[in-house]
């Protein structure tokens, strides 16, 4: 147990912040012992970014109170909030890649010598800072090239640097590796001994088992309730946190058929020379989920893109049920019997001025029950998007409303509906359930578990394990375009699929 | 609960209410600028209205005006909202005027082949000088903006050169470089006898249906219009964008061509330099378009406003100290109100792009400007 002591160094009282007509915090209270980690829970959507950017300055509450060391204090801006010791690590890394992390760090705060900025003395203060917290970094290497768990570090020491005394954690392990993870977590459990008092922001209930002293619970703006770790468990947490009990995605034994997909040699480089996708040969067959594992920016998007049509790849062989559509354009391929899930719903999957209705019949307008001749027949139109809407619960008032009126998670439903309604053999699912809350990502997830019973074959990329681990039939892992392993459900653990993501050997 | 309804109602009405305050406030600023001429603002705009609107001369004068500002509005709409930013309405207007002008006069044959002639290839090629816009910008990333822009110069000499010197009207004692007049069986008739007006007024307001239609009822209407939203939805709903980029531009060309064709056939019989230039009508047009949002019922009233703010001006200098100029002014100050709009939008959109809407909230929005099209609203 870390020597953590009653005393109170920050209050948050009843904090009210409404946008428009959404009451995103409503009368939230919170406090913060003295090297404690809180963990603050709650679906997307429940508040809790919101609560965190009025601690930070970033929003500033309609009503409400901060309290730092009992005494009332006003957050106007970020600036502020550094002065007063408060330090966020922010989900998106705010760097300059061509800069070295010492640059990087004493960036707005520079140690100086007469006018001049002294590099020698800010190095040399980075690498005290790094090894008196026990976070490994070379002063003088450039952003560009680091991966995605070190540049975190630097984030973590800029704070530290900033000399805050309560730092925030904003979603931390989003875009982390299982290793990774496990590292950060160490790292905070370290911070917290040294007396920083933190707070972590995140809905993934293990982690706060594993690191966190107390939790808050929010949802729909509100803090349902304070629970001690030691006191809880995680169905508790997850009740509190969704108001219901979730039900696990039953995945009933099928035997494979043939394989519909069949890729094989698929190679793009880019500029002529870097390799992005390296003779990558995959297969997917009839009912089954196959699933690709791999830490975002290894060539998944774009796989997914030559494959789709989107991008023109070098060479290879894409073969749905016999036929080659090897950079075909994308209605051809759609027409070939493949439908997708984009990885991005705001910039591939929908247009966020258009309705809904016309966001639902994208790829499916030109069947002959939509349009004849070149007209569109509204009503039926009309009729298939109000059937798409109530059939997937896609919360909306009407199917004239604007896209960009639904919450992520609805967006993403619609989505999934319309690809799903396409009703081809082959389902593309890439990143399906990324920032939707838990009750939606069940119900992508049922839809995928339903479509492989129907018989399809199901190609999920996604950079979450746990939902690589839980869906998929078959694994194959990526690493920098290469297939980097390959395995059957089960038959593999998440600490080796880590390793392989992050371009260890066969073990 | 109360606070809701009212909500919803500014909701509906925020897009509709925004090119009134344009025109609100540039009429307080046409308001300083009469009051700097020592009249009375509140005299001088009954004048204006009255001139504009006020009798049966002045109503069908003004809806003659508005007729060419209506078609060129349509032709900027379409290729606007589907996010090609093109204007070059008057270079397009111009060829088409130009060609008309010159077919209906020396096509060879009897005058029924000379007008079905005249109005074909005229808008052929009013279409294909769009189209070359639409090449350069595919084939070599040129910038629509400034190759439309460009091009509507390049039309107007063009037009020059060979008006003066291959087709030019020596038979009259004017000095204008013009055409020679077409023949009277050939010409739009009037709708009203000895008004102005001529049918071309309600080819405008069929081309309005028509254009209303295919925007909202169509497969390319619906493509173009998602395009316009967000062109990688498209790419990944299987959409070839170039098709609907080559497509609505050549269409925007015929259709500004059109304009041209019908100020030939309905108000001057002849092609003559500068007239369409001096006039600004596609520049209006576009305006109309941007104020309208790209709606064409919306282009049809306001481009009848903009029009009578231009006869309404000539009015006021005809019956009082104030220089024809203040209509210009006034107008002016409508874009510069409007564009204001698209850049707030703007930087709206930049933010939020800049700050991705975290907990499931909505992305911004990707177009700009607003557009209120109708289907499946």
């Amino acid at each position: 147990m870390r020597n953590q002591s009653n005393d109170v160094i920050l209050r948050m009282e009843n904090i009210v912040k409404c946008y428009g007509s959404l009451i995103a915090n409503d009368n939230v209270s919170l406090h913060l012992n003295r090297g404690e980690i809180l963990a603050v829970i709650g679906e997307n959507g429940a508040g809790k970014t919101t609560l965190m950017k009025v601690l930070y300055g970033l929003e500033h509450p309609d009503k409400g109170d901060i309290y730092l060391n009992e005494k009332k204090i006003q957050i106007h801006n970020a600036a502020q909030a550094i002065a007063n010791g408060i330090g966020m690590v922010q989900q998106h890394f705010m760097l300059f890649d061509p800069f070295t992390v010492t640059e990087n760090i004493v960036y707005g705060k520079e140690p100086k010598k007469g006018l001049f900025f002294d590099l020698k003395k800010a190095n040399q203060t980075i690498s005290e800072l790094s090894r008196k917290f026990d976070l490994p970094l070379n002063p003088t290497t450039k952003i560009q090239g680091m991966p995605v768990g070190l540049r975190q570090r630097v984030e973590i020491l800029k704070v530290l640097y900033q000399n805050a005394d309560i730092i925030v954690f904003d979603e931390p392990t989003a875009v982390l590796t299982p290793q990774e993870v496990h590292e950060l977590l160490n790292t905070m459990k370290r911070l917290a001994e040294a007396g920083k008092s933190i707070i972590i922001v995140t809905h993934k209930l293990n982690e706060v088992m594993e690191v966190a002293d107390r939790a808050m619970v929010m949802r729909l703006g509100k803090h349902v309730a304070y629970r001690n770790i030691a006191d809880t468990s995680i169905e508790e947490l997850s009740f509190l946190m969704v108001g219901r009990h979730l039900v696990e995605t039953e995945i009933p034994e099928i035997s494979p058929g043939k394989d519909i997909l069949r890729i094989t040699d698929l190679c793009l480089t880019r500029d002529g020379a870097v390799p992005i996708l390296d003779h990558i040969s995959i297969h997917v067959n009839a009912g089954e989920i196959v699933g690709i594992a791999g830490v975002s920016g290894n060539g998944q998007s774009d796989l997914v893109q030559c494959i789709f049509g989107l991008q023109k790849a070098d060479s290879g062989q894409i073969l749905v049920n016999g036929k080659n559509v090897f950079n075909c354009p994308v209605k051809e391929v759609r027409h070939s019997g493949m439908a997708m899930i984009p990885e991005d719903r705001f910039i591939w999957g929908s247009a966020a001025q258009a309705s809904i209705a016309e966001t639902a019949i994208m790829g499916h307008y030109e069947k002959p029950s939509f349009s004849k001749k070149g007209f569109l027949n509204i009503r039926t139109i009309r009729e298939f998007a109000g059937k798409l809407v109530k059939e997937f619960s896609v919360k909306a008032d009407s199917i004239a409303q604007k896209t960009s009126s639904l919450s992520g998670g609805n967006a993403q439903k619609l989505i999934v509906a319309r690809e799903i309604r396409q009703n081809t053999p082959i389902l593309i699912a890439c990143e399906p359930t990324r920032g939707i809350d838990i009750g939606a990502i069940q119900f992508v997830h049922d839809c995928l578990v339903e479509k492989r019973s129907e018989g399809a074959a199901v190609l999920l990329v996604s950079s979450e394990l746990s939902e690589i681990l839980k869906l998929s039939d078959r694994i194959y892992v990526i690493y920098e375009g290469k297939i980097n392993g390959e395995f059957k459900r089960g038959n593999v653990s998440e600490e080796e699929l880590g390793l392989l993501m992050v371009g260890s050997k066969k073990l | 609960m109360n606070s809701g309804t009212l909500r919803k109602i500014s909701h509906f009405l925020a897009p509709i209410s925004q090119p009134f305050i344009a025109i609100f406030l540039a009429l307080v600023v046409g308001a300083i600028a009469i009051i700097v001429t020592g009249e009375s603002p509140f005299n001088i705009y009954k004048i204006m209205v009255k001139g504009a609107f006020g009798s049966e001369y002045y109503l069908l004068t003004t809806l003659t005006r508005a007729t060419p500002i209506i078609i060129t509005g349509l032709g900027a709409a379409i290729c606007w909202s589907s996010n090609y930013m093109g204007i070059g309405g008057e270079g397009q207007m111009i060829m088409g005027g130009f060609l008309c002008a010159v077919i209906g006069f020396h096509f060879p044959g009897p005058q029924w082949l000379k007008l079905t002639c005249a109005i074909i290839f005229s808008l052929i090629g009013s279409g294909l000088y769009s189209l070359f816009s639409a090449w350069l910008l595919d084939k070599f990333k040129m910038s629509l903006a400034i190759s439309t822009l460009m091009l509507n110069y390049a039309g107007a000499y063009i037009a020059m050169h060979f008006v003066q010197n291959v087709f030019l009207d020596t038979t009259g004692d004017a000095k204008l470089v013009q055409t020679q007049m077409i023949d009277e069986s050939i010409r739009l008739p009037r709708i009203v006898e000895g008004q102005k007006l001529h049918w071309g007024f309600g080819i405008a307001v069929l081309l309005v249906i028509l254009v209303w239609f295919m925007m909202n009822r169509t497969v390319f209407g619906y493509e173009s219009r998602m395009s316009g939203f967000n062109i990688h939805f498209c790419d990944y709903g299987g959409i070839n964008s170039k098709k609907i980029m080559y497509g609505m531009l050549t269409l925007s060309g015929v259709i500004c061509g059109l304009a041209g064709v019908i100020e030939v056939l309905g108000v001057n019989y002849r092609y003559t330099h500068n007239t369409y230039v001096s006039a600004s009508y596609a520049w209006i047009g576009l305006n109309a378009a941007l104020i309208s949002g790209y709606n064409p019922i919306g282009i049809f009233f306001t481009s009848i406003i903009l029009a009578g703010i231009s006869t309404g001006g000539a009015a006021i200098a005809r019956a009082t100290s104030v220089p024809l100029e203040i209509s210009t002014i006034i107008q002016g100050c409508i874009t510069l109100f409007i564009s204001a709009r698209i850049a707030i939008q703007f930087r709206r959109r930049s933010r939020k792009l800049a700050s991705p809407a975290k907990d499931g909230g909505s992305s911004g929005d990707i177009l700009i400007p607003e557009t209120k099209g109708e289907i499946l609203r």
